[in-house]
């Protein structure tokens, strides 16, 4: 009998622990740290704009949901409501400038606001699609300047 | 489906002819929220492109699922791999029309309601919609705001017995863009 309930003390323990560690881990787990992901991919910004361009399934198949490292000159920083965004300017079009489009980590808006522009950067987020006009990413973060 | 959105703004442009009529912007706010006895679930997207003819009334979105943030990780997998299935169907689009374009004073500051009509394609389905909203006047600056509700049967956006429970069949969007005149 005591060994019985001893058992089911265990039982009952374990099953606490593995409860908590599935909502902990599993339900309830965090975003992932954009700013310490490795990026998939490394190329030129002007690269990846033109891929999107060129065909926009195919790319938007290898690309999108992608962490991505990306070097280039950023023309522009626009900045909106909580958004900053890093600006690669290759076209005008029907919304004005159109190119890649990264917005920030909260972390990085600081740095990004003491580069002067025109200004070759190296930076890494994570691609969304393409807005037709724009090839878009965010959680960005700057690997080199 | 692809280039629609394009094409739909390159003949906003071009058979409206100036370009002060048209206003643009690449980083307008849509959430959406979901409300249940066992769950509240809420996502901003802060990247969305729109697009208003002033003269024709022509109203245009376009909006990147993998935009949508969640407060929870899962959630957000869930969504885009299970629910909105972002790899096929990456964009979310709105092509319509401001119903009553000559009742509102764009030259004059001020809130004005109006209803919207048009298509509006989600998880590659479309559906035509019409919705009351208001734009409101602000300098160079129109500020369009709407609430909605949208079926998710409607869209053909399966969600998984398990979570039945946590996921509103009826989900409320929000609209907030504020639209800055396209210089040319």
């Amino acid at each position: 009998m005591k060994k019985a309930l001893k058992i089911i003390g265990i039982l009952v323990i374990v099953g606490i622990i593995a409860a908590y560690g599935v909502y902990e881990f599993v339900i309830n787990k965090s975003h992932p740290d954009y700013e310490k992901l490795q990026a998939e991919y490394s190329m030129q910004v002007v690269e990846l704009y033109n891929q999107f361009q060129d065909d926009e399934d195919a790319a938007g198949q290898k690309y999108n949901g992608k962490m991505i490292q990306l070097e280039g000159t950023m023309n522009k920083v626009e900045s909106s409501d909580s958004l900053l965004t890093a600006v690669f300017v290759f076209n005008k079009g029907m919304f004005g400038d159109e190119g890649v489009r990264i917005s920030m980590l909260p972390s990085q808006h600081e740095n990004l606001k003491e580069i002067e522009l025109p200004a070759d950067v190296k930076m890494k987020a994570y691609c969304i699609g393409s807005t037709d006009s724009d090839v878009v990413l965010k959680k960005g973060s700057i690997v080199q300047h | 489906m692809k280039r629609i959105f394009s094409t739909l703004l390159i003949s906003l442009i071009l058979v409206g002819g100036a370009f002060a009529q048209r206003f643009v912007t690449k980083t307008g706010h849509i959430k959406f929220y979901s409300d249940t006895p066992v769950e509240t679930i809420e996502a901003h997207n802060r990247q969305v492109n729109s697009a208003l003819d002033i003269e024709s009334g022509d109203f245009v979105f376009k909006v990147l699922m993998r935009g949508f943030e969640f407060e929870k990780a899962l959630m957000q997998e869930h969504f885009n791999e299970n629910y909105v299935e972002s790899h096929k169907y990456p964009n979310a689009t709105f092509v319509g029309k401001i119903m009553n374009p000559k009742e509102i004073d764009f030259g004059k500051e001020g809130t004005y309601g109006t209803t919207v009509e048009g298509d509006l394609t989600i998880h590659g389905v479309t559906r035509k919609i019409q919705e009351k909203g208001t734009f409101t006047v602000r300098g160079d600056k129109i500020i369009g705001k709407a609430k909605f509700k949208v079926l998710v049967d409607d869209y053909d956006i399966k969600i998984p017995k398990a979570v039945i429970e946590n996921i509103a069949e009826e989900i409320e969007i929000t609209v907030d863009v504020e639209l800055d005149k396209l210089k040319s």
